[in-house]
């Protein structure tokens, strides 16, 4: 019953993103509508290794980089070549989820835990944004693309389909692209945290020890689940790359990371509707309050991020599922009742959860 | 899986285990062998090294000296999902469950990951049905009361179908009503597998125990018939003389 | 001419394993006695700094404004953060981390809507020491000697005085401070405050060597951070072996390369570091050290 619930739950907040992403270029320009559907990926990126695995990664922004340079690089080196551009996407996605593998395994393999993961996640966002900053100059070509330092890397083609006339996607056919990628990762989330390997990961996440005395590998279950969120961050960054059409080091910022974090925990962990919601929301806001001058936007986002740790720790969705789930476990418990399966013993039981 | 027939001897040895942490010697050179379908208890005072020596069988401590043998597989210094692999049953000493799963949730994790998805759903089932916790399938495990967690516990680790037990005080902190059922349970469980039970609670080890296994100062102190360990003089000394006056 | 080359990189050396110290001693305060990690620690330094270059600007003088009333503005909006945030998130790392780190956004971007978005500095009060053919700026040799200072001051405070065996009695458990009688809370909030105090006074010193902007903070946090994270449990002993092996690795790149692989090589030891000894330092060789 349980999970026929969740599901319920689950079915009707794909369907209102649905919606939402079908109807929303009718009132806004799809060009910016664009960029959030890609926040909101880097967020369920974060959200699906935070909410499944209970691992907080400070430098979700580093796959995200990674995977916008990797693109412009390999896009900018395959230029002319009809398959070039789908293929710099491949590499780009191969680049930033090996690169995850490898961070997370020399973690996790290392039993670094807890703070002293989110301080190495941290620095090496902080690696890459000086090496960026600082990779100006001829010294720092790879093949055709200069990493251009401080100025980023313009200038390399946008994603192209080889039809029968070399189909550019961009514009509308990239809001298209974004929204179709978006909703088949959050299928795919959900889908996830319905197997073996995404139970065994809630599991390890609940209690480590236990999962370990049950047979279960927590160091490749957790190296597994960094190397996926790498790679769909590292998407996010490539569809990042093809809307922007251009990579800065900007992407590796601490305030790029902070935002990821601030989009999930205010959407809220454990759903996987939240951090996409918290995305949307935030990253919307932030746009609207750029035409002001009179606050600065991060003074905003501090706020809050501060807010929410304080007042709601488990994040807007999870909230208000929770001011919602009485009606729902008052409705399970009848349907129970009326089959007969409840005595009045659990009956008192059931009511108190 | 180990083939448990072919040693029909022996299904876990220790030879001269030992550990050390620090300036402290908590088990010296302790030889321990366990026959198939035996059910052992170890006892001793607080800090004579059971846990320690539990620990070492678990992988959840490295020995410093000593190898521990797995039928005759060598698993020293091997880690615990390694060890459970093998097919061994582990409780701590305080149960350790997901918290945020339902009890279901928990009984299907273990029971998975040795059996296919269709036949992991029935054992879970099963497990529900063998240990009264039916009605409380749905509820998450960190809502249970103490009791009623050791013996999800104890649910989650039979499971996975292992072929040896290692419990770590699985009446600790029980009622008295409770402790018989745990009794019965283990003693029942104990026809078909192996069995190594740390406990304190002498009146449950007479009621489960053939053979019992002393530790004291990280030693081996005594070994043998329960009745004839618990009259030794020796034990009654270092270990029971507080309670028999 | 070989010797005098020799004390000036040395002291060269010196100055950079002094600025990190400095710079983390107050993050290092908070999070060796109390286990949590203020994010908002560079903010709380560029602050110090504000502080200073205000009060300058009013006309006091610049001795008094970075000695005196950098570390008291500080230790006042310490305890109001104490007492606005972190209270509330006692046993939480995870969220008091999150909190601070908004909080560290909401205070640049406060700075940048107060201060602009411009580099301003403070002027540099001494001038420059002559060693044989080199000059050695006077005012990193004054840095170098007040961080030795403080070390040596905090070594003394923890050790020795009733205070110190306080704070590290609260460290093992705030039930001992409970029964030794006094209110773990307000050793914490106190302790909070002389962490932001040390912040504000790192600020204010390091106020005259750089150019200040608001947005100056994440290049401290992050050295900082790394540097008290590496160093381990023990306040002082890790902070100061920390910031010793940082400085040194940056400046060997630094004098082989150039400043920005300097910095990389800093970042890349760090995650070596951490790799090898999850504990930090002081977890692996200086076990139970303040």
């Amino acid at each position: 019953m349980r999970a026929l619930h969740a599901n319920i739950g689950w079915w009707f907040g794909f369907a209102l993103v649905t919606l939402a992403l079908l109807f929303a270029p009718m009132f806004w320009g799809s060009f910016h509508l664009t960029l959030l559907v890609i926040q909101g990926l880097l967020a369920l990126s974060l959200g699906l290794l935070w909410g499944q695995a209970g691992i907080l990664c400070f430098g979700q922004s580093a796959f995200y980089g990674l995977g916008a340079y990797a693109y412009a690089v390999a896009a900018m080196n395959l230029q002319g070549h009809p398959w070039g551009t789908l293929a710099a996407v491949f590499i780009a996605l191969l680049v930033t989820a090996s690169f995850a593998a490898a961070l997370g395994a020399m973690m996790f393999y290392g039993r670094v835990s807890d703070v002293y993961l989110g301080v190495i996640t941290l620095v090496v966002t902080l690696l890459f944004n000086k090496f960026m900053n600082a990779a100006a100059g001829s010294a720092y070509v790879i093949g055709q693309a200069h990493l251009g330092g401080f100025n980023g890397i313009p200038g390399f083609p946008p994603l192209a389909l080889p039809l029968s006339e070399s189909f550019e996607v961009t514009g509308d056919a990239l809001y298209a692209l974004c929204c179709v990628l978006l909703l088949l990762a959050l299928a795919g989330c959900h889908w996830l945290g319905q197997t073996h390997w995404g139970r065994a990961l809630a599991g390890v996440r609940e209690n480590e020890l236990r999962a370990q005395l049950l047979g279960y590998d927590p160091r490749r279950l957790k190296t597994g689940i960094f190397a996926l969120s790498g790679l769909l961050a590292g998407l996010a960054g490539v569809l990042y790359a093809c809307w922007a059409e251009i990579v800065t080091p900007g992407l590796f910022s601490l305030k790029q990371a902070a935002e990821v974090i601030i989009w999930v925990i205010a959407g809220g962990l454990g759903t996987w509707i939240g951090p996409v919601v918290g995305a949307f929301a935030l990253g919307g806001l932030k746009s609207a309050l750029a035409t002001q001058t009179l606050i600065d936007n991060t003074v905003i986002m501090g706020a809050v991020l501060v807010a929410v740790v304080l007042l709601l720790p488990r994040g807007v969705v999870p909230s208000l599922q929770r001011w919602l789930q009485p009606l729902g476990s008052r409705a399970r418990w009848r349907l129970r009742w009326m089959r007969g399966e409840v005595t009045a013993n659990v009956a008192k039981d059931s009511h108190h959860d | 899986m180990i083939d448990t027939k072919s040693q029909t001897s022996c299904v876990l040895e220790t030879r001269g285990l030992g550990v050390r942490f620090g300036g402290v010697v908590a088990v010296d050179s302790v030889d321990f062998s366990l026959r198939q379908h035996e059910l052992r208890c170890l006892i001793g005072p607080n800090g004579a090294g059971k846990t320690s020596f539990f620990r070492c069988l678990t992988g959840q401590t490295t020995p410093s000296r000593g190898e521990v043998w797995l039928a005759d597989t060598n698993i020293t210094g091997w880690v615990p999902h390694q060890v459970a692999r093998l097919g061994v049953g582990i409780k701590t000493q305080i149960p350790s469950l997901m918290n945020e799963l339902t009890v279901r949730e928990n009984l299907w994790l273990a029971a998975r990951r040795t059996q296919p998805a269709r036949q992991a759903d029935d054992a879970a089932d099963e497990m529900l049905e063998r240990l009264h916790l039916a009605p409380l399938a749905l509820k998450l495990a960190g809502q249970l009361s103490h009791g009623l967690r050791q013996r999800t516990e104890l649910g989650v680790v039979l499971a996975a179908r292992p072929w040896l037990l290692l419990l770590d005080e699985p009446a600790g902190g029980l009622t008295h009503d409770e402790v018989q059922q745990m009794a019965e349970l283990i003693l029942e469980i104990g026809r078909t597998t192996s069995i190594v039970v740390v406990e304190h609670d002498m009146a449950f080890v007479r009621q489960i125990a053939q053979q019992v296994t002393v530790f004291h100062q990280g030693r081996v102190l005594r070994q043998g018939a329960v009745d004839d360990v618990l009259s030794d003089q020796v034990v009654r000394e270092v270990y029971l003389g507080k309670r028999a006056q | 001419m070989v010797l005098d080359h020799l004390l000036v990189n040395l002291l060269d050396l010196a100055y950079a394993i002094a600025t990190l110290c400095l710079l983390s001693s107050g993050l290092a305060l908070i999070f060796g006695l109390m286990r949590i990690i203020n994010l908002a620690h560079g903010e709380f330094i560029v602050l110090g700094g504000y502080v200073t270059l205000a009060a300058t600007q009013a006309g006091v003088p610049i001795w008094w404004a970075i000695f005196v009333l950098a570390p008291l503005a500080l230790a006042l909006f310490g305890g109001l953060v104490e007492w606005a945030i972190i209270r509330h998130l006692y046993g939480r790392m995870m969220d008091t981390m999150l909190a601070t780190w908004g909080l560290s956004m909401l205070m640049s971007g406060a700075l940048v809507t107060v201060f602009g978005n411009t580099t301003t500095g403070v002027t540099n009060p001494l001038g420059a020491l002559v060693i044989g053919p080199f000059q050695v700026g006077g005012y990193s040799v004054l840095v170098i000697g007040v961080t030795a200072l403080l070390m040596l001051l905090a070594y003394l405070t923890l050790r020795h005085t009733r205070a110190g065996m306080v704070v590290r009695a609260a460290m093992q458990s705030p039930q001992v401070v409970a029964a030794l009688g006094y209110n773990p809370r307000t050793v914490y909030r106190r302790t909070f405050m002389a962490g932001a105090a040390l912040s504000g006074l790192a600020g204010g010193l390091m106020a005259p060597l750089i150019g200040l902007t608001p947005a100056s903070g994440g290049q401290f946090i992050a050295k900082s951070f790394i540097t008290i994270i590496s160093g381990g449990a023990s306040v002082l002993t890790g902070t100061l072996s920390a910031s010793a092996l940082f400085g040194l690795v940056s400046k060997a790149v630094e004098w082989l390369t150039t400043p920005v692989w300097g910095e990389l090589a800093l970042l890349l030891v760090a995650i070596v570091l951490l790799r090898l000894m999850p504990q930090g330092i002081t977890g692996r060789y200086f076990k139970g050290q303040v």
